[in-house]
């Protein structure tokens, strides 16, 4: 048996081992590493991109990404994270060269994300979730603009923190958060209106 | 008032866990007297909630197993490239030695030359011939053997 401080030692040169063997691009940590985030990593960038076969491309693309710039990642930066970021620049990359799409892009009502901050709909929320629509959380997400969808599934489907999620998007905490404050009231706006107009079965 | 329409701008972030711990006070403090915000920051935690608890999609299992054989094609073909280009390193360092050695063997080449009976140039061309021949011979015998062993020098 082994005490706590033996652990403490064993698993960090068992990380520093990795992340050596990592850095020189050994394709068996690497393919651990797959095995490992393959269905955090296939949901977000599914969630970015909405079509499985592009996000099957940029699951693919992500780690071969990796494998070519492994050098100049820094193990005292987070894996996730730095993981996160390629793929973050791989899908925004994909999605401009096919769909140029902004902060500030009409929803399909419409109206612009901007415009849907500014209202609100008291007590649809409860009635939206409360009727056994919570898996129609997803579709609704998926209407909102990419910017949005992104903040929306770093914090709560990955719990990254907000100097992580700033650091995968390379935004500024400030920005992160405004644009979290948005993402969700949208996306209450959204269920609100697919409540009301009678869209949900 | 004032302090009701700044809280309820943070009740989202307070749902979603990112505030710092002075707004995060502030907030919890504003709850405790504030009915109306309240009900509002239950039901942001609410929708925090089912976006917390969205459905995983799964990624592919062959889409896994594509990915990592592909890694592992990459990462051989960049070991193979690294083993080309150490032994091609290694051929050059040993011709570069060749040459440089070839003024120590024309110390000798003359009474070689006179031994074989041939000039001192075929002498010291021959040497220089042979070495470079054994060493791409042996560079390449030693790129075979690591190529089918796996390893890079």
């Amino acid at each position: 048996m082994y005490g706590p401080l033996e652990t403490i030692v064993g698993t960090l040169m068992t990380f520093e081992s990795e992340a050596t063997r990592l850095r020189s691009g050994d394709a068996e940590v690497i393919a651990r590493l797959v095995e490992r985030y393959q269905h955090r990593l296939y949901r977000y960038l599914l969630r970015l991109v909405s079509r499985p076969s592009t996000a099957e491309d940029l699951f693919q693309q992500t780690w071969l990404r990796v494998m070519e710039r492994i050098r100049y990642y820094d193990p005292k930066r987070s894996f996730e994270g730095w993981l996160f970021a390629v793929a973050h620049n791989l899908a925004i990359d994909h999605l401009r060269r096919r769909q140029p799409e902004s902060l500030d892009e009409p929803l399909p009502s419409g109206e612009t994300p901007l415009d849907l901050t500014q209202s609100n709909s008291p007590g649809a929320l409860e009635l939206f979730l409360s009727k056994e629509r919570a898996g129609h959380v997803a579709e609704a997400v998926s209407e909102l603009p990419l910017a949005f969808r992104e903040v929306i599934t770093l914090r709560f489907e990955e719990g990254m923190k907000l100097e992580e999620i700033a650091a995968v998007l390379a935004l500024p905490m400030g920005t992160v958060k405004t644009r979290l404050h948005r993402a969700l009231k949208a996306l209450r706006l959204i269920m609100g209106q697919k409540l009301n107009i009678g869209k949900m079965p | 008032m004032k302090e009701h329409i700044f809280v309820r701008d943070l009740l989202t972030l307070a749902a979603a866990g990112m505030l710092d711990a002075a707004e995060q006070r502030r907030v919890e403090a504003h709850l405790d007297h504030c009915e109306a915000c309240r009900t509002e920051f239950g039901e942001w935690e609410l929708l925090a909630g089912a976006l917390k608890g969205l459905p995983t999609p799964q990624a592919p299992s062959r889409l896994v197993l594509q990915t990592q054989r592909l890694l592992s094609h990459k990462a051989a073909a960049r070991k193979h490239q690294a083993s080309q280009l150490g032994l091609a390193l290694l051929v050059v360092f040993s011709w570069m030695v060749a040459f440089m050695t070839v003024e120590f063997v024309r110390m000798f080449d003359i009474p070689l030359a006179k031994w074989l009976d041939v000039s001192s140039t075929t002498v010291w061309a021959t040497y220089v011939g042979i070495t470079w021949f054994s060493t791409a011979l042996a560079a390449s015998l030693l790129g075979k053997r690591y190529q089918r062993e796996g390893r890079t020098i």
